[in-house]
């Protein structure tokens, strides 16, 4: 058995001993092991001494595969609290490690990772770092020059959980597709790891706790309020329609649609911080690009086959669909998400 | 009197209850109120751009005993039914799209449309959003007076890549291709008579699909264009063989997000390259050696984090060769935007240096294309920059000042109102008037006025947003527009007009980068040759121009890539002219080819004598086909040639003397 992959938690047992070995002015380094940020066999990922997994409430579509996210940050620094939907100050030397995997890989259903993706705070700012595992899942290598100018894509069939098979071209980003995505105010930034996302419990090996508890008792991070307006898992269906449509578009679609992001001359504004206003997420609001008459407005109340938000969701056509980047093939769930929440607005558009 | 009036309109509804359910069945409207039960009938098989057909349609029909403005309308008070409304030219069995609503008013429907005196049309509501019945009516008014109408035509096309009009097998009529999945496309020739031959073509793999643009040149010069696809992931050529009836793709492994694809002769070597807008990092190109497309990034659109959305090839400084514009888009934020836009001169030499600072047309307008034109026929490349969001100002229009500045013009000139965005904003002189007009936002045509105002046509067309190539497709000398399934077939007027196709020996094959000047009454007029205009369509590579009521033509100049300059003079309007590269050398620009000499009889089946003025004295004639075929080559003795051998048909003469100097002129063979 690889790892257990159920809700796409870590439920190892944390190996002691190993630590990191990390140069900030070595890394990236060519090849994955070299960092130590797992123990034992690399493809278990499981995770070193002060490697510490997390997981943001709601998840980012990337064509179905899994993730498993980790932190790890030098001794003697620690992270601050900025705001509820900001990224948390990482301190220079913080490493996030985020590996994509399938484990319905087809004929067998056996597992593959794809790649992990490494950000790095350096003195500088933020550098992205891609690692494509070989097929043998023994080690991932860096991916450099003009393979990380350009991006590429690994065929794949897997089996969704409705039984579904599918095959895909898995795409592996390009250095510049990692910063269309994670660009604020022409800076490159971490995405998921805002105190909105973390605010809530993990089952870590030791027991479950509060992720920013977890990560203030590690040492990683100074403090948090406890008055954090918070996201909640959008596959959580005991939660309020509004709240997990929000938390969904606010990790799969704000980065690059808020103030000062790639999309910010859009109208649209989908920041979980930003979506208590209905305007802001496109309710009754003329399309840039109106698809035709029938398909004019952003949100149209109570009918999501007359709200583009929906078309470019359900679209898999590359100059329709969105999110543009990390996507090839519809998100059922999201889609599904989407309708009931649009059917259950019933406001008269001016 | 209420009472009967109810009664009346139950015994009507019990009358139409069977009948409006086919489109055979169709009711007859005039002015009035009509009142459509549940929709329960067969609906119409296009949908007339709403997206998806609803599963049932009820059918009228108004037949137009005069020119008039029918409304239909279900905005009527009180009612709160989700209706949608179709009209329809032509006849059952090919029904055309006219023009379509959806909600007007909340969720009520109303459509305007010209209704031509005789014809009839088909008024269809679909149950899409709800079959339950409704009250409409119908008006008239006076027609409205459009500046050009255009007649929708039913076409057969495959796939959903609808989105290049070009020439595929050099006869130079503009043909549709429809690029239908990885190993399939269709071309539609356009026959010489009228009408389309389709012939579905099985290719090589290409892996990725037209997605974001396509564009044709013939990038290896034999005669056939070629395809690039730009995608989601890079792009791939599809080559045409030799005989254009197979192909070879050329999957490029650079896996990026492709936005605009051009095919332009970067280096001007007589080979066309391919230019590729990256929209997240420095441009990429691909130079042309002969054999292969070798890839480049980097020198011409460095932002690093891209932005690029719209390629334009122009020689906007008129010094021969093509510069590069490049309409831009990005967010915000600190520090210079991704959506500043380029302007990279030529330098001659193979490098290009943005000077959109000083020209003035470093604008943050988010824009994915823009028009490039002579737009006030000053010999000078204008520009409409055309927004895709408002957030950083509306559509700008900079004019040319010829001293490698522009000026914004923009106030006042009708696109300083319009808040409409669009991806694709393309310069054409649609209604042949001699002023370049744009297709661009808000489904009209801004109409050129000569002086960079631009007007609206009266009413709205039902144009796609996105795919909407722009050719001749049935060769009557007026630009129409692909419209998916539908060619909006350019109604026409009396305006004359001139297409001038051009066949590269020196320089690339399709002459793309060349510059057509035509001049007359109006001065002089200019096209360059473009493969890829707006932001994902190909249009015609034919060069075309309107002149309006003028009557003559008195030059045609071509200043081709390679340096030569083709002259013809007393080109016939309403006449395709082929340009063969190098076949107009040395004309001598001061004096008229009918001063110089005189051809007779013209008309002739045979004998045909020159005689010559000044110190002109023909001793060689080369008579070409106007397809730029070479079909007589023969000494000139005693002043005449004999032309029997020729069929029946318009040819160009050109004379040569023993000093090598030039003239031409049209001849008809009997």
């Amino acid at each position: 058995m690889l790892f257990s992959c159920k809700d796409e938690k870590m439920e190892g047992v944390e190996v002691e001993s190993s630590f990191v070995n990390f140069e900030i002015n070595a890394v990236p380094y060519a090849k994955l092991s070299t960092y130590a940020f797992f123990t034992g066999e690399l493809k278990n990922l499981t995770p070193s001494s002060k490697v510490i997994p997390y997981e943001p409430a709601s998840s980012l579509f990337t064509d179905y595969a899994l993730k498993k996210r980790f932190i790890w940050m030098p001794q003697g620094v620690k992270a601050t609290f900025d705001a509820d939907d900001k990224t948390l100050n990482f301190p220079v030397g913080t490493v996030l490690i985020k590996s994509f995997y399938y484990n319905t890989v087809q004929p067998n259903n056996t597992t593959k990772i794809l790649e992990t993706r490494l950000m790095i705070r350096k003195s500088t700012g933020w550098i992205f770092a891609e690692y494509m595992w070989n097929d043998e899942q023994t080690e991932a290598n860096l991916v450099t020059g003009t393979d990380f100018t350009s991006g590429s894509s690994k065929n794949l069939t897997f089996k969704k959980e409705n039984n579904e098979v599918i095959n895909i071209d898995y795409r592996i980003p390009s250095e510049s597709e990692c910063y269309a995505c994670h660009k604020l105010d022409n800076k490159p930034v971490p995405i998921g790891v805002k105190p909105q996302n973390l605010n809530t419990t993990y089952s870590y090996s030791g027991g479950v706790k509060n992720q920013l508890q977890k990560l203030v008792d590690e040492g990683y991070l100074l403090s948090y309020p406890s008055n954090i307006v918070s996201t909640v898992n959008y596959k959580d269906t005991s939660k309020p329609v509004d709240i997990r449509l929000r938390s969904y578009l606010d990790i799969n679609c704000a980065h690059c649609h808020q103030q000062n992001a790639r999309c910010d001359y859009r109208a649209i504004r989908l920041s979980f911080s930003q979506t208590t206003n209905l305007t802001n997420m496109g309710v009754c609001v003329l399309a840039d690009e109106p698809q035709g008459p029938s398909l004019e407005k952003i949100i149209t109340p109570g009918n999501h086959n007359k709200s583009v938000m929906s078309f470019r969701l359900n679209s898999v056509d590359e100059s329709n669909r969105m999110p543009l980047l990390g996507r090839t093939i519809v998100h059922d769930e999201g889609v599904e998400l989407l309708k009931q929440w649009i059917n259950s607005l019933n406001q008269n558009c001016p | 009197m209420r009472k009967k009036l109810s009664f009346f309109v139950l015994l009507s509804n019990i009358t139409w209850g069977i009948a409006q359910l086919t489109c055979a069945s169709a009711v007859n409207l005039t002015v009035g109120t009509y009142t459509a039960p549940a929709v329960t009938g067969t609906p119409p098989s296009t949908v007339c751009n709403l997206g998806t057909l609803g599963s049932a349609a009820v059918w009228y029909k108004y037949t137009a005993t005069a020119n008039k403005t029918v409304t239909v309308s279900s905005v009527v008070t009180g009612q709160n039914v989700d209706t949608r409304l179709m009209i329809y030219s032509g006849s059952c069995g090919a029904l055309a799209c006219v023009a379509a609503n959806d909600d007007s008013s909340g969720t009520s429907s109303m459509v305007s449309f010209g209704a031509v005196a005789g014809n009839t049309y088909y008024v269809v509501f679909d149950n899409r959003w709800s079959s339950l019945g409704f009250n409409f009516n119908v008006t008239e008014s006076a027609p409205v007076i459009n500046r050009l109408s255009f007649t929708s035509q039913p076409v057969t096309v495959a796939g959903s890549y609808n989105n290049c009009v070009v020439d595929m097998n050099g006869d130079y009529l503009d043909d549709i291709v429809s690029v239908v999945n990885n190993t399939q496309i269709v071309i539609s020739y356009q026959k010489q008579g009228g009408g389309f031959n389709d012939v579905t073509y099985t290719v090589p793999n290409t892996t990725i699909l037209p997605s974001w643009s396509i564009a044709a040149g013939d990038y290896d010069n034999n005669g056939f264009n070629d395809l690039m696809y730009g995608s989601g992931s890079g792009i791939a050529f599809l080559k045409s063989s030799a005989d254009g009836t197979a192909f070879i793709a050329d999957r490029k492994p650079q896996s990026f997000l492709v936005q605009r694809t051009n095919f332009i002769d970067i280096n001007n070597d007589g080979k066309l390259d391919a230019f590729v807008c990256d929209d997240n990092a420095p441009n990429r190109y691909y130079m042309n050696d002969g054999t292969n497309m070798n890839h480049n990034q980097g020198g011409m659109g460095d932002f690093p984090s891209g932005g690029n959305y719209g390629s334009i090839w122009i020689d906007y400084d008129n010094d021969g060769d093509m510069d590069l514009y490049i309409a831009k888009c990005s967010g915000g934020g600190s520090g210079p935007g991704g959506n500043i836009d380029e302007l990279h001169r030529n330098n001659g030499n193979g490098t290009f240096t943005n000077v959109a600072l000083a020209a003035n047309m470093a604008n943050p307008t988010q824009t994915w294309s823009a028009a490039w034109g002579d737009f006030n026929n000053d010999g000078w490349m204008d520009a409409i920059v055309g927004i895709n969001a408002t957030t950083n100002g509306l559509s700008k229009v900079m004019k040319n000042n010829g001293d490698g500045t522009f000026t914004d013009k923009s106030v006042g000139s009708g696109y300083d109102i319009v808040n409409a965005s669009s991806r694709e904003y393309i310069a054409y002189d649609f209604d042949n008037d001699g002023f370049l007009d744009v297709l661009g936002a808000g489904n009209t045509i801004m109409f050129g006025n000569g002086d960079f105002t631009f007007t609206p046509n009266a009413s709205t067309y039902n144009v796609n947003a996105t795919k909407r190539p722009i050719g001749d497709l049935n060769n009557d000398g007026f630009l129409d527009i692909q419209n998916g399934n539908t060619i909006m077939m350019n109604a026409g007027n009396t305006n004359k007009w001139l297409k001038v196709t051009l066949k590269g020996t020196q320089s690339n094959r399709n002459g793309i980068g060349a510059r057509v000047e035509i001049y007359g009454a109006w001065g002089k007029q200019i096209r360059d040759v473009q493969s890829g205009t707006g932001f994902g369509n190909m249009s015609t590579l034919n060069a075309h121009f309107g002149i309006g009521q003028a009557t003559a033509i008195t030059k045609v100049v071509i200043k081709w890539p390679s340096g030569i300059v083709d002259t013809i003079y007393n080109v016939t309007p309403n006449t395709t002219l082929n340009v063969v590269e190098g076949s107009f050398l040395n004309t001598r620009e001061v004096q008229t080819t009918q001063e110089i000499f005189t051809i007779y009889p013209n008309p002739s089946d045979d004998i045909i004598n020159f005689k010559s003025k000044n110190d002109f004295t023909p001793t060689e004639a080369k008579v070409y086909e106007m397809t730029g075929r070479l079909v007589l080559q023969t000494k000139v003795e005693r002043n005449s040639i004999s032309i029997k051998q020729l069929n029946s048909g318009i040819y160009m003469l050109v004379l040569t003397d023993k000093n090598g100097k030039t003239y031409s002129q049209k001849l008809t063979k009997k």
